[in-house]
């Protein structure tokens, strides 16, 4: 069956669709079948139903039945980048990706850290202007009272005067936080947990991941541990993240405005986004790299998974963090444990590619034939018969045997060539 | 995860790769192989992917399958295609057999173009191009140009040639066939000389007073020569003998020097004048009217006729005795 798949002829130029995305991994799968099976004969394999099986004697036909019950796999990676195990993947990474969703959401949440701004109520109207009145031979603005100075007799209050206050004076109780459904939140966050396992979003966000090994990336649990930089810095180097923290080291540049002067001095990219469940000393390790950041699995930030409102952030998980993440949003049967009736989205299509599901066989067998193809306007230029003989040929089919028929004399010669032909002489 | 999706994400919210002008979409992705921002086109949107690259003068088919999306590190089978550009189309349409006509098409006119491009520069390395092209620095130019203007001006070129060709003329390099070019430089030169000369015939009149006599007059006769004003005689040979307008711009131009100093007889001067110009031409008049060093003068003797001062002055004491006796004849009656 696999062996057929891989050599169809004349295939879309589309992947396969959502659930043949799983023969990815599947066919991988056979293929390691050698590598991998003692160890998760002996483990068992997690289903989806959170049971496990174990299968005695493991055969071929075993291992076709385990495709369809079972979930795909990931592989586990150590600090040397050599892969040490594997963890099966969440069902989280099956969110439906809501680019508009996480737009909107991210937008609203990016509200919730903003500090107020005003001016000073007071600005503009510590005068006791008055206006003058009509009569005196000068606009009615309310003018500066007193003498002696030259402020006096100025106009004073109007956002349209020197000194006066600005039009519509900003207040601190404007509303700056946004309200976001927590629902919506939890789905936006879902989303794009999903979209960093997705290796072609995270690249078209401009992260460089041309050389890592997989996607998502897991890496083991002893990374947690760290300290020193140095060994953050040699576990990326490994695993040939590194290029994307160059990528930001080379990135900085000063700001361009005011805000440089305000505490915002300078702007680079973001780089990975290291995920992990217990922190041994991890953060220490990572947080001095430029464009490094890190969060506990338990308290993931839309911000940071989709900085700018755009999917793909690139991650680095840790083994137990990935783990975790059926318990922090549950599974496609189970509710969360972390979040409270909580339930993964579900999708609207089981499977999304609308131009493979209309030419698969299943629904083109049962179409009625297509019927002659009929062009409304076959010529998009009007030729002119008078001139393009072979329109005039299709017009007046007789006009070829005329023309045929006509003897050539020297007076129905063309003059003009003559011409030239004297002309030459 | 599917295409569909990918593309709906990278086309319409954002890819890094996507490059918009007001036509088109450009991809700047290394392995699109139109370069164009395209649903067909797009390498991120599509799993299944083939491009041509080429490293170093050796052209790559690189392939992408579904199976190994997962994997960035090992996306890319790059099979190494043959120099022969035939073999090439071959290579390429048996990898990829029964893929879409697109993918096939577009690839090998990439083939196309790279071979063709590599064909280029091979041959311009054996010829080399025919020109180099430099810029043009137009500041250091303009720059150059006025100081090679100034230092033109500063040369005073001209003054250098002018004493130049004065002292050839002094040596007397070029004998007597000069052609005046210049009228104002010619009437400078003969200021110059005059007041040379002038200095020294003051010396030598302090001297020699009796030599000076006729050398005064002489110079007299030349200052006379310089007067604006032309006293006629009656003669009419006199008249006939008298230059043209080049003589009397001569007399026009020169400064009159020696007038105060000397007396000028008026008869003398017009007829020295009028033969010096009538046989020997203009040129001729400081040579006339100036007294010469021994050693200046190459003027061969009275064998010449009335070149030399020698022969000059025989003529001139003839004509003066007869003015002197017909003039007071005409007075003392």
């Amino acid at each position: 069956m696999i062996q057929e798949r891989r050599r169809e002829k004349g295939g879309s130029t589309e992947g396969d669709d959502g659930r043949c995305s799983r023969l990815g991994w599947m066919d991988r799968w056979i293929d390691g079948l050698m590598d991998e099976t003692p160890e998760l004969r002996r483990r068992g394999v997690p289903l989806a139903n959170d049971k496990v099986l174990v299968v005695e004697n493991w055969g071929f036909d075993d291992a076709v039945l385990f495709l369809w019950a079972s979930r795909p796999v990931i592989s586990v990676y150590n600090e040397s980048g050599a892969v040490i195990g594997t963890v099966p993947r969440p069902d989280v990474f099956e969110t439906p990706i809501r680019p508009d969703l996480v737009n909107s959401v991210h937008s609203n949440v990016a509200k919730n850290k903003r500090q107020p701004y005003a001016v000073f109520r007071k600005a503009g109207h510590m005068y006791s202007a008055e206006s003058w009145g009509t009569g005196r031979a000068v606009a009615r603005i309310p003018r500066v009272s007193g003498g002696g100075t030259h402020r006096a007799g100025q106009g004073a209050f109007g956002n349209m005067c020197r000194g006066g206050r600005m039009f519509a004076p900003t207040k601190i109780w404007r509303k700056w936080h946004v309200k976001t459904n927590q629902n919506a939140k939890r789905y936006a966050v879902a989303s794009a947990v999903a979209a960093t396992a997705v290796a072609p979003l995270v690249i078209a966000r401009g992260h460089k991941i041309d050389q890592i090994p997989e996607v998502p990336l897991v890496v083991c649990d002893s990374v947690e541990e760290f300290v020193r930089t140095k060994s953050a810095v040699a576990l990326l180097k490994a695993l040939n993240a590194y290029a994307d923290v160059e990528k930001v080291i080379e990135s900085k540049k000063l700001r361009a405005g005011i805000g440089k002067i305000r505490n915002r001095r300078y702007r680079q990219r973001r780089g990975p986004l290291v995920i992990y469940n217990e922190d041994k000393g991890i953060t220490k390790a990572f947080r001095n790299l430029p464009g490094v950041e890190l969060v506990n699995v338990h308290a993931l930030n839309l911000l940071q998974l989709a900085p700018g409102g755009h999917l793909g952030r690139f991650v680095i998980w840790t083994q137990s963090a990935f783990e975790a993440l059926d318990g922090v949003f549950g599974t496609a049967t189970a509710p969360s444990f972390e979040k409270k009736d909580y339930h993964l989205p579900q999708h609207i299509m089981a499977n999304p590619d609308l131009a493979r599901i209309i030419n698969s066989d299943e629904i083109q067998s049962v179409l009625r034939a297509a019927g002659p193809k009929h062009v409304k306007r076959p010529y998009k230029q009007r030729k002119n018969p008078l001139k393009n003989k072979q329109v005039l040929k299709r017009l007046n089919p007789y006009a070829g045997v005329v023309v045929a028929k006509k003897t050539y004399t020297s007076s129905t010669r063309n003059t003009d060539f003559t011409k030239t032909l004297v002309s030459l002489e | 995860m599917n295409d569909e999706i990918i593309w709906n994400v990278i086309n319409n919210h954002f890819c890094s790769f996507k490059v918009q002008t007001a036509t088109q979409d450009f991809c700047r992705n290394e392995f699109n192989v139109t370069g164009l921002c395209n649903r067909q086109s797009c390498p991120l949107a599509n799993s299944r992917y083939a491009t041509i690259k080429e490293i170093d003068g050796v052209v790559y088919l690189y392939v992408k399958t579904v199976e190994r999306a997962h994997s960035p590190s090992k996306l890319w089978e790059k099979i190494k295609l043959s120099k022969n550009y035939a073999t090439a189309l071959e290579q390429i349409e048996k990898e990829l057999e029964f893929w879409p006509k697109f993918m096939i098409h577009k690839n090998k006119q990439r083939l196309t173009k790279i071979t063709q491009y590599l064909i280029r520069m091979r041959r311009l390395k054996l010829r080399g191009t025919g020109t180099k092209i430099t810029t043009v620095k137009k500041k250091l130019d303009r720059r150059e140009a006025s100081r090679e203007a100034k230092a033109e001006k500063a040369a005073r070129l001209e003054h250098s040639i002018e004493k130049e060709l004065l002292e050839r003329l002094k040596k007397g390099l070029y004998g007597d066939g000069i052609v005046n070019e210049s009228q104002e430089a010619f009437a400078k030169a003969l200021d110059q000389i005059e007041d040379e000369d002038e200095v020294d015939e003051e010396a030598e009149e302090e001297e020699e007073e009796m030599e000076n006599e006729e050398e005064k007059e002489m110079e007299m006769d030349g200052d006379d020569d310089l007067l604006d004003r032309e006293f006629v005689s009656d003669v009419s040979t006199d008249e006939e003998d008298e230059g043209g307008l080049e003589d009397l711009g001569l007399r026009a131009s020169s400064k009159n020097r020696g007038i105060s100093k000397k007396g000028f007889d008026f008869a003398d001067s017009d007829d020295d004048e009028s033969e010096d110009d009538a046989d020997l031409g203009p040129q001729r008049k400081p040579r006339a009217g100036v007294k010469r060093k021994a050693s200046d003068s190459k003027k061969p003797g009275p064998a010449t006729g009335k070149r030399g001062r020698k022969a000059h002055v025989n003529v001139e004491y003839e004509h003066e005795t007869e003015h002197i006796q017909s003039f007071t004849q005409s007075i003392n009656w």
